[in-house]
């Protein structure tokens, strides 16, 4: 017996040990079971899509556009769309949300009214999209009436839904430059403005660009809102502006996955298949941002 | 003249003001700090004054021209023969307004075509008065500007204070859009309340709007069920277990690759989870169901829609773990593993109970996103309001009658329309409200630890 009135040799405490241990092998193998099970359903996933629409991803299927038979449908039209419809959110997103992410982080005075600006980003970060389609054809085709369905407007909305992401991601790039730059910057005569611009942001610029492709991304996959204003025209041209009917990538998906035929099954995992390639590049192009530029301090 | 030849002109003379100012202040630049400013800004500075007073006077002449065309169409012999009658004359004005823009636009009346050709000439005559307007405003904006520009003027300043003014109408961009959110919001979900009482919208048990009953009840019950109940239990459990694994146990190299593959299945859109809910679990739940003895089942099912909806959620549960994790200090896992408790004995009794508060708010937020989620219960889940506890049973979510009641053709005004955005000023309250109250906790959960 030693002092401590355990005997760590007896069987009873072998026992006792070799229970612990044995829920310790059983906790690390549940861990390992819940990862490896959301692998497995990420593979199932991909794997049935690939299996499903491979054949047929063809010339044709790339360059065509939608049509009422399975065969000739295409998905350009609405990759088009897409495009179009991403250029309408960057070009108003990006600008929008790097300007108030620098006023924010830079020149905001701290009250009441700067303190609404930041809970209501924050909000808006995580209001669902589909209420901000619900704003666009409140807004933007209610009250404005502009055209419906057609990429400026649902380029409009997303820009809404994008610019949130794009201020946080930006205040956490800005953030991150070391003040140490604003303060030499600020020694040799510089005024607020010209450390902003000429230092604090070409420092700033990787991170802000990786959340803005990871917003844009987000954008791209986006179907909701864009069902509310309306976005779900059978078009069997591609649009030739921004103020043309048109459809995007996943609401092509969303319509022929409605579609009664089977033949369209086919079609669907093909138009999944190349959304899918759409994002991985985005968030690839992301990743590879921000372990390149990514500076420590 | 077009809107955008007359901003290219406008973006024309204010580069051109920019490089005469530049020029005359480099002129000025004698000796080393003769300029207060940079020749550069005192660019930017005539610049600015070319460009503001010119997009002033277009908006402003937008903003009155329509009536000054207006009267001259009808001051236009053609117009003489127009109907007395206010609607009729109005109906075709506004046919040959249209048929002026689109020459394609249908025709209904003969009268309209004979207006298209005074409001075209209007049009034109007014149109490139408001360019001579907007040229000549920008022309006398610069001049001043140009003649401010001495050594020792501070045109730095005064561009700056421009530049902050741009960086504040940016930032308060996001608090109009949430003002945008809830006045349309509030505005049509009034209009709906005309018609149904919110009483009996919040807390009416029988949701069918062709037939005019509005009461919401099933439509939140099906929403909480897959959303907050289904899918949490898939999500939590699994998004917890592999944050837990990937943090306390796997090794760097294992961490690396399979954190990106458990972010991939944030990155899937969710019109490709909906399509496979609908597609692929669907039918294997309903198979599983005629397995266990029950009799028709239906096609779409709760079950299917909340399975997916959690693999979804998995990844988001799961970072908000490892953050809350990551808060807990060192010391206290120490301090177990120093007792000689195993490390799971550590997991188990000492970070989880610390990290709780975290993992809370992060399944709050998880359930928030749950329930606004709408592309894979559109696909998955069903249109029949089902007051059911049966995972079964086809079940429908409040953003799959928003989609439902906003995508036929039908009237804007009808309660029918209205009632989606009743749903969706429900749906916005109850996301913002789990959201201020998770981000509180999350705040005040960390501050506890600094």
């Amino acid at each position: 017996m030693s002092k401590t009135g355990i005997d760590w040799k007896s069987p009873a405490a072998n026992k006792r040990l070799a229970a612990r241990y044995g829920a310790e092998r059983r906790f690390k193998a549940i861990g390992l079971a819940a990862i490896l099970l959301s692998m497995a359903f990420l593979a199932f996933l991909l794997v049935s899509m690939l299996s499903k629409g491979l054949g047929g991803l063809d010339l044709a299927f790339l360059s065509g556009s939608d049509s009422t038979e399975a065969s000739t449908a295409g998905v350009w039209g609405a990759v088009k769309g897409s495009l179009l419809t991403m250029i309408v959110t960057i070009t108003l997103a990006l600008p929008m949300g790097v300007l108030a992410a620098v006023y924010l982080e830079e020149f905001a005075p701290k009250n009441r009214w700067v303190d609404l600006v930041e809970v209501s980003i924050n909000n808006l970060a995580a209001v669902p999209s589909i209420i901000f389609g619900l704003l666009g054809l409140a807004v933007f085709i209610n009250i404005f009436h502009l055209p419906r369905s057609s990429p400026m407007v649902g380029g409009m909305t997303l820009a809404l839904m994008t610019m949130p992401v794009i201020v946080i991601a930006g205040r956490n790039a800005i953030k991150a430059v070391p003040p140490s730059i604003r303060d030499a910057a600020l020694a040799v005569g510089a005024s607020k403005v010209q450390t902003v611009f000429h230092h604090v942001l070409p420092l700033a610029l990787p991170g802000i660009l990786t959340g803005a492709i990871i917003g844009m991304a987000r954008a791209l996959g986006e179907t909701a809102p864009l069902l509310m204003i309306g976005m779900r025209a059978f078009v069997s041209t591609p649009p030739a502006g921004f103020t043309d009917p048109s459809s995007v990538l996943p609401m092509q998906i969303f319509l022929w996955s409605d579609e009664v035929d089977r033949a369209f099954v086919q079609n669907t995992s093909a138009a999944i298949i190349v959304l899918l390639v759409f994002l991985l590049t985005m968030n690839g192009v992301a990743i590879y941002f921000r372990n390149k530029f990514e500076t420590r301090w | 003249m077009s809107a955008t030849t007359l901003l290219i002109l406008i973006g024309g003379f204010s580069l051109i003001g920019w490089m005469v100012a530049k020029a005359k202040a480099q002129r000025l630049n004698t000796r080393r700090g003769a300029l207060h400013s940079l020749p550069g800004h005192h660019g930017w500075y005539v610049a600015l004054w070319v460009a503001v007073p010119a997009l002033i006077g277009v908006i402003g002449w937008n903003a009155v021209s329509p009536g000054m065309i207006h009267s001259a169409v009808l001051a236009d012999p053609a117009a003489a023969s127009l109907p007395a009658m206010d609607m009729e004359r109005n109906a075709i004005l506004s046919e040959a307004y249209n048929l002026a823009r689109d020459p394609e636009a249908p025709v209904f009346n003969p009268e309209a075509q004979k207006l298209i050709q005074p409001i075209r000439a209007a049009s034109a005559r007014f149109g490139m008065m408001g360019a001579t307007l907007a040229i000549l405003l920008g022309f006398a904006g610069g001049a001043f500007a140009f003649t401010r520009i001495t050594a020792g003027f501070a045109a730095r300043t005064r561009v700056e204070r421009v530049v902050q003014f741009a960086l504040l109408a940016a930032s308060l961009l996001a608090i109009l859009t949430t003002i945008g959110i809830i006045g349309s919001l509030l505005y049509e979900t009034g209009l709906f309340f005309r018609s149904v009482t919110p009483v009996s919208f919040l807390f009416g048990l029988h949701w069918s709007p062709a037939n005019g009953s509005f009461g919401a009840v099933p439509i939140f019950w099906g929403t909480i069920f897959i959303g907050a109940i289904i899918a949490m239990i898939v999500a939590i459990p699994l998004g917890m277990m592999s944050a837990i694994y990937l943090t306390q146990y796997a090794t760097a190299r294992v961490r690396r690759w399979m954190k990106p593959l458990l972010e991939l299945l944030a990155g899937i859109p969710t019109v490709v989870y909906g399509y496979f809910a609908a597609l692929t679990v669907a039918p294997m739940i309903r198979d599983f169901a005629t397995l266990i003895g029950i009799q028709n089942p239906s096609t779409e099912s709760a079950l299917a829609a909340g399975l997916v909806m959690g693999v979804m959620i998995i990844p988001f549960v799961s970072s908000m773990a490892d953050d809350s994790i990551a808060a807990v200090p060192q010391a206290m896992r120490d301090g177990s593993l120093a007792m000689g408790a195993t490390t799971s004995e550590t997991i188990r009794k000492v970070l989880i109970p610390a990290a709780l508060p975290g993992i809370v708010a992060g399944v709050m937020l998880a359930i928030s996103r749950a329930i606004g989620e709408t592309m894979i219960v559109v696909m998955a889940a069903g249109a029949s309001a089902n007051l059911s506890a049966n995972p079964f049973a086809s079940m429908t979510t409040v953003t799959f009658q928003i989609v439902q009641l906003l995508t036929g053709d039908q009237e804007f005004d009808s309660p029918k329309t209205l009632s989606a955005f009743a749903l969706g000023l429900v749906l916005f309250i109850v996301t913002l409200a789990l959201n201020i109250i998770a981000l509180r906790v999350v705040k005040r959960f960390r501050e506890a630890y600094e």
